[in-house]
């Protein structure tokens, strides 16, 4: 049956009006002849309506004549009157092709650029990877077609050796170079530029083990900050001696005999291992008002023209007396120099309710404790190792609870700080 | 007189034919050139084997067959389809009956 329809929509019917006394005879002399009826309805004794195929219909009329019947047209459906109608009105066909072509021609264009990673750039700039590109064809207005994404990356990836990978990837008019940056090694290897080992901070020297240079403090001895540790001038010294140091300086040899009384200037190298102190103190109250989520929210979509607001979702003002409150905006990308006046800005509030939190001595004091922990965690250099720990606990007017923690550790103190060139 | 004639050797003919089909289990519908009548609840009607349209109005429809005539009242009945030897009849169907 459905594929009697199609058929009968493609080929065209009509619905005709057959007007007479012998509506019946009518019906008999098309049925006999094998014309087709169908949906035959009689609303009243002398119209009648029935659908017809379009070949079918001029036969009818004799038919229609030999009934004593007059007949007409009441509507034309399917394909060929379709096409009729559409001869017709002309444009709107046109603009219809008109609208895809150019739907097209416009999905084969770039139409915005983006360089992605996966840190901060730290080694090259956005605007260099996005200028190589243009200058390889990938910018915006560029033919989708032209562009060859293996042969933009090696071109990116030759340009900049301070990257190790770029990928370009081209999703409909949207083009995306991802790029990863070399980890360099560090540069202090490298540099030989002649300079002192100072302190870090204040401490008692546990260890010292020199590198290179020459030693200015002893174990046990105090130091402040910025004391040098380790020397990187070194003193000519007696005859004796000498061989010591050309062991130690092979390099330095040619250098060291042609100005025996002017000291040597070196790169201090050597750990220093000091005791230092650190002091975190941490106030915990026994009453503490918290904000805590109620679950309703309130959320507000607002485009922004040309300095017009337009809300298209949710009220304007703040329903709630406590609230959190998040704002979202989304621009246009920009079409080279010119910028698209439009903005879509998101604003959601979330109410809240102030919650009192009530806590024992003994709770406050292990909070205030563990966050003094955290924090010193977060403040001590990895490799360093606690020697002593003394807490102090205090109550202030009976309303907060105070924790005092000192550590005592090990670690490391030393900076290299380059000599000023003469 | 001719005509009484007729119809009773019309009358020995289809008792004749009625047996015979039965024995040997043929359709009789065709056999006979009986209507075959199936109905779809009260909507629908499917009329096998007519022999035309004598009245339709949407209350009312008279289709000729073999023996006589068939009259099907209701309301708004639309004649969904109609073929040399079949038709379709759609509405609220209210009753049917055959004349002879």
């Amino acid at each position: 049956m459905l594929f009697q329809k199609v058929f009968l929509l493609i080929k065209g019917y009509v619905i005709v009006t057959v007007e007479g006394r012998h509506l019946e005879k009518f019906i008999n002399l098309a049925v006999s002849r094998g014309y087709p009826l169908w949906n035959i309805y009689r609303p009243s004794s002398e119209i009648m309506t029935a659908g017809v195929p379009v070949n079918v219909f001029p036969h009818l009329r004799h038919i229609a004549k030999a009934a004593d019947c007059r007949m007409k047209i009441k509507s034309k459906r399917g394909l060929p009157f379709a096409v009729l109608k559409f001869r017709r009105r002309k444009m709107l066909f046109a603009g219809a092709v008109v609208f895809l072509i150019s739907l097209y021609i416009l999905s084969l264009f770039i139409w915005s650029v983006e360089v992605k990673s996966s840190g901060e750039l730290k080694l090259v700039r956005e605007e260099q990877i996005l200028e190589e590109a243009s200058k390889n064809g990938l910018r915006i207005g560029a033919l989708k077609p032209s562009l060859n994404a293996g042969r933009l990356q090696r071109a990116i990836l030759y340009e900049f050796p301070q990257l190790s990978w770029v990928g370009v990837e081209i999703r409909g008019t949207k083009a995306t170079i991802e790029i990863v940056e070399k980890i360099l090694p560090d540069k202090s290897q490298s540099d030989r530029r002649p300079g002192n080992i100072v302190a870090v901070k204040d401490g008692i020297i546990e260890e010292i083990l020199v590198l290179s240079g020459e030693a200015k403090v002893a174990q046990g001895d105090t130091v402040r900050k910025g004391d040098i540790l380790i020397s990187g001038t070194i003193f000519p010294k007696e005859e004796g001696e000498e061989m010591e140091s050309q062991e130690a300086e092979g390099e330095e040899l040619i250098n060291n005999e042609q100005q025996k009384k002017e000291p040597l200037l070196v790169r201090a190298r050597g750990i220093v291992r000091a005791r230092v102190w650190y002091e975190v103190e941490k106030e915990v109250p026994l009453v503490e008002e918290k904000d805590r989520m109620t679950g309703r929210k309130r959320e507000l979509l607002i485009l922004n023209l040309a300095g017009k607001e337009i809300i298209l979702k949710g009220k304007k003002g703040i329903p709630y007396k406590n609230y959190r409150y998040r704002k979202k905006s989304w621009k246009l990308p920009k079409m080279g120099k010119m910028v698209l006046p439009a903005e879509l800005v998101s604003e959601t509030y979330w109410e809240v309710e102030k919650e009192k939190n009530y806590r024992s001595m003994i709770e406050a004091r292990n909070i205030a404790v563990d966050r003094a922990e955290a924090e010193l965690k977060r403040r001590l250099k990895p490799g360093t190792k606690v020697v002593e720990k003394k807490v102090s606990v205090k109550s202030l007017e009976e309303k907060r609870i105070r924790a005092v923690l000192i550590i005592e550790a090990l670690e490391d103190i030393t900076r290299f700080v380059p000599m000023k060139e003469k | 007189m001719s005509e009484n004639i007729r119809n009773y050797i019309n009358q020995k003919k289809n008792k004749f034919m009625h047996e015979f089909a039965s024995m040997l289990e043929i359709p009789e519908d065709i056999f006979l050139n009986m209507p075959k009548i199936t109905f779809i609840g009260s909507i629908q009607v499917y009329i096998e084997n007519h022999r035309g349209v004598i009245e339709y109005t949407s209350e009312k429809l008279r289709v000729a067959v073999t023996s006589g005539e068939i009259e099907i009242l209701g309301e708004d009945l639309m004649l969904k389809n109609i073929l040399p030897d079949e038709l379709f009849l759609e509405g609220k169907i209210k009753s049917m009956e055959f004349n002879q």
